[in-house]
């Protein structure tokens, strides 16, 4: 087969879940050594899609080509002997292996465990792409995103000939991003296909071949990424026009609410800084740098070694989530699968929770009251679900991350930590989302705001801190804010992090 | 937009979700042909009766499974209890009262023991469990010097002898208002949400503001209570206390946690799944005695139930993948079509 030619093709699929059509006569087709886009907004079925491309679950209807063959479905075994592997949305390493384990994992070394052959295969791959990993790190130890390269490695080490990456970049700083492009076109120029989802749509821009809307669970249209302009995507994408970016603010900040002084502990040093009122403070810096710590902190989830907070001029010692919550912080947490929603519950239960005392009447709960607080927020953030008493585990990633920042928000707090608000989130609804923020703050809310997504951190906030190595770097004004500036900040001069290029 | 979108009654998702319902409908109607003098209003109310001890017991089991822990020591709790109930009141000569309200309290303070050890050291529910179970079991026979004590004053058995009014059983007033309470705190308050959220994912509720701990202390305390007034219905109903009378009794109870949907995972099942379970459970064994059966044929099939069970309960989270399979055909057939 030759560069260009058809390597996989599906057609007519459809998958039914009650209440929804996930895949709706969906027609694809992935060529030889292209990248080929898949966008939509949440629930729109990229998701679905892949997982019928990697056999996990069976359409209803419609037949995969692969190699001249007709197929109804596949499994997971004929897809992988295809040469496809598939790295999800969510990570899928066993956190308690090493590194290289995770690499070989399912692979055959003989009768026994041969680590030295395991720790060979994992860094010859490292070495190939210039990381610096050492192939016996347990994972659980790894950052977000030296996992998600292990994830990678893991793929390029079965032979693969269709890389299938779902959101990869959500968890990933820009430069980490740039490592991860130059990656992905090595594999292409190796001849690999890769099919690539993703909601930042400069990235697509960046790298994409061609690429594939879908909405509502149905085929729009595939196009030559040349030929299709960001607001034609978003178009085609929402099936209307939007309002993209950033809603401008009619207020300012007011008096100091939270100060935060020399604050240390839970492996971060010395970090001291306001939050006003009516504020949104962004915190900037890359993967790893402590930023979630520092959330966790004032969050009363971590311990604090040393340094005071102080609310309003007053002095708390906050030693526990449940003192935050009396303070009137409040978080929306980094990791939604682990620390964000109970995935066997449903909206409702989920969306209530933080709150769920407020909501009682005496010790029980009122469910009309329940219901109005997620109904509000299904609409505001346009949670699309066929039922509110659907459980979390049946959304889609980004509308599992909606009823997280929900969550939080039905319970009213004075100050919000955002950790990463809008990951996995589409453009529309991360709209909707910055609408909500903005409303926040009018009401005299303050927001501290952690993001990697750059346009988010310079479009959306007040004033910018950045942490570098665990540690307070610097403070950018309105007008000072550009990403060179960050970046600069958050390296603290080095150019790329450490871990991800070769030492000499 | 929820009102246009009508539920829809899906005839396959309602029997899987009331499956075990019709299971038991099904092994009542089995045995009412099969056994003989199975059917009648006695022998019925007869199940009933045997199922109430273990039904207030499982109402604190399903609570701990719920919140993703276990308890094995419950069985020797009921009997340590037991026995030092009878060595306080025919040993030492004191008042039955006493004897009951220690039964009652030794059930919460043996229930925080556990949950205690479980936060304090941090050290998983099972082992902690498995350890105080060896602890009960020692102490039970130690103090009764295997003995077996009958004669029980009429003050301690009159849980498990009553009738109210002439018909209805006093245990099965209490099992009821058990259940009532216990499905009305679990699915209606929010001191159940959180137990679901311990269970369903204990960072989570954690910064949901909740204290994980101390609802660990809580949830096995309240499961001792719940122990402690099984334990009474229990020497009611044999009018005897012995060492071993508690042994296996939280097996039943986890058995019949699983057959009625709450699973080890925590953070599912619902606690009228435990009826359930245990109703079938009781069923089951009343049915092959009228049969004849021995007890170790009994127990093959009890063993058989149980590890049906769990494969049910493994096999329930993909029906949705079987139930889509196709035949190599259909999918032939399928491919066809598409040309
Ligand atoms: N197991 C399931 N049960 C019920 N509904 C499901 C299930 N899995 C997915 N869905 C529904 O199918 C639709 C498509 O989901 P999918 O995960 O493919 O979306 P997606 O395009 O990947 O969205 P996102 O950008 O948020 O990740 C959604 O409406 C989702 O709620
Ligand atoms: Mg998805």
């Amino acid at each position: 087969m030759a560069r260009g030619d058809t390597l996989v093709k599906l057609s007519r699929i459809t998958k039914v879940y009650p209440g929804v059509r996930a895949l709706d006569q969906v027609d694809f087709e992935l060529k030889e050594a292209e990248i080929h886009a898949i966008v939509g907004e949440n629930g729109a079925g990229k998701s679905t899609l892949i997982k019928v491309l990697a056999g996990v679950i069976r359409p209803e209807e419609g037949s995969i080509e692969i190699d001249g063959e007709t197929y109804g479905y596949m499994t997971p075994k004929l897809s992988r002997e295809k040469g496809i592997e598939v790295i999800y949305q969510e990570y899928n390493l066993v956190p308690t292996l090493s590194a290289a384990e995770n690499i070989c994992l399912g692979d055959q070394h003989g009768r026994l465990v041969n680590y030295k052959a395991m720790e060979k295969t994992a860094g010859d791959i490292f070495r190939q792409f210039n990381i610096e990993i050492d192939p016996s790190t347990v994972v659980y130890k790894l950052s977000s995103a030296q996992m998600q390269i292990v994830e990678i490695a893991k793929a390029i080490s079965k032979n693969v000939r269709v890389l299938i990456m779902d959101e990869p970049t959500a968890p990933l700083t820009i430069r980490e991003v740039d490592i991860l492009m130059e990656i992905i076109n090595r594999l292409k120029e190796q001849g690999v296909s890769i099919l690539y989802i993703s909601h930042r749509l400069d990235e697509i821009f960046a790298i994409a071949d061609r690429v594939t809307i879908m909405r509502d669970g149905q085929y729009i249209e595939t196009r030559e990424i040349q030929d299709v302009t960001r607001k034609e995507l978003i178009s085609l994408m929402v099936g209307r026009e939007i309002n993209e970016g950033h809603p401008q603010r009619e207020t300012r900040p007011g008096e100091e609410i939270l100060r935060v002084e020399d604050l240390c502990g839970n492996g971060d040093e010395h970090i001291s800084f306001s939050l006003y009122k009516g504020e949104i403070l962004g915190v900037g810096g890359l993967v790893g740098c402590g930023r979630t710590e520092m959330a966790m902190m004032l969050y009363g989830a971590a311990r604090i070694d040393s340094g005071r907070i102080f609310l309003n001029g007053q002095e708390v010692h906050i030693k526990s989530p449940k003192d935050a919550i009396a303070h009137g912080i409040g978080l929306i947490p980094e990791d939604r699968k682990r620390q964000g929603c109970f995935l066997e519950m449903s909206i409702n239960w989920n969306v209530s929770i933080n709150n769920i005392k407020n909501i009682s009447r005496g010790t029980v709960v009122d469910r009309k009251k329940e219901k109005e607080a997620a109904t509000y927020y299904r609409n505001a953030m346009n949670i699309k679900t066929p039922s509110l008493e659907q459980k979390v585990k049946n959304l889609s990633g980004g509308n599992q991350q909606k009823v997280v920042i929900a969550k939080t928000l039905a319970a009213d707090s004075d100050i919000i930590i955002f950790d990463e608000p809008t990951r996995g989130i589409d453009v529309n609804a991360k709209h909707e989302i910055y609408l909500l923020m903005n409303e926040l703050v009018a009401q005299g809310k303050s927001i501290l705001m952690i993001s990697s997504d750059m346009e988010e951190l310079l479009g959306m906030s007040d004033r910018i801190i950045v942490l570098s190595e665990n540690t307070f770097a610097g403070e950018l004004k309105k007008e000072e804010f550009s990403q060179q500036n960050v970046l600069e900040l958050a390296s603290g001069g080095t150019d790329k992090p450490e871990w991800m290029t070769r030492r000499a | 937009m929820e009102t246009n979108m009508k539920k829809t009654f899906h005839p396959g998702e309602f029997i899987r979700n009331q499956l075990m319902l019709f299971v038991l409908i099904l092994v009542i109607i089995v045995f009412s042909f099969i056994a003989n003098n199975f059917f009648t209003t006695g022998n019925l109310l007869n199940v009933l009766m045997q199922s109430t001890y273990a039904i207030i017991i499982g109402m604190g089991v399903s609570m701990i499974m719920i919140s993703g822990a276990i308890d094995l020591s419950i069985g020797y709790q009921v009997s340590f209890m037991s026995v030092v109930y009878a060595v306080l009141v025919q040993d030492l000569g004191q008042s039955s009262f006493l004897g009951i309200l220690v039964i009652i309290l030794l059930g919460m303070l043996m229930g925080f023991l556990n949950g205690f050890l479980m936060v304090r050291f941090n050290v998983n529910a099972l082992i902690i469990t498995l350890g105080t179970s060896y602890a009960y079991q020692g102490l039970s026979f130690i103090l009764s010097k295997s003995r077996t004590f009958i004669n029980l004053p009429a003050s301690v058995t009159f849980l498990g002898k009553t009738y109210i009014a002439g018909v209805v059983p006093l245990a099965i007033v209490i099992m009821v208002i058990a259940v009532i309470v216990m499905a009305f705190v679990m699915n209606r308050t929010y001191f159940g949400r959180y137990i679901y959220g311990v269970g369903g994912n204990e960072e989570a509720i954690k910064l949901a503001g909740v204290n994980v701990e101390r609802m660990r202390l809580l949830i096995y305390t309240i499961s001792g209570l719940f122990v402690g007034l099984g334990c009474l219905v229990l020497i009611g109903r044999t009018g005897s206390i012995y060492a071993g009378m508690g042994s296996g009794l939280e097996f039943t109870c986890m058995t019949a946690g699983i057959l009625g949907g709450i699973s080890f995972r925590g953070g599912e099942g619902k606690v009228t799944g435990m009826v359930l379970g245990i109703l079938l459970l009781q069923v089951l064994s009343n049915g092959m005695q009228l049969m004849g059966m021995g007890t170790y044929p009994q127990y093959v099939v009890k063993g058989i139930v149980l590890v049906a069970a769990v494969a049910f309960d493994s096999m329930q989270k993909k029906a949705k993948l079987k139930a889509e399979k196709l035949t190599p055909s259909q999918r032939l057939a399928q491919a066809e079509k598409q040309k």
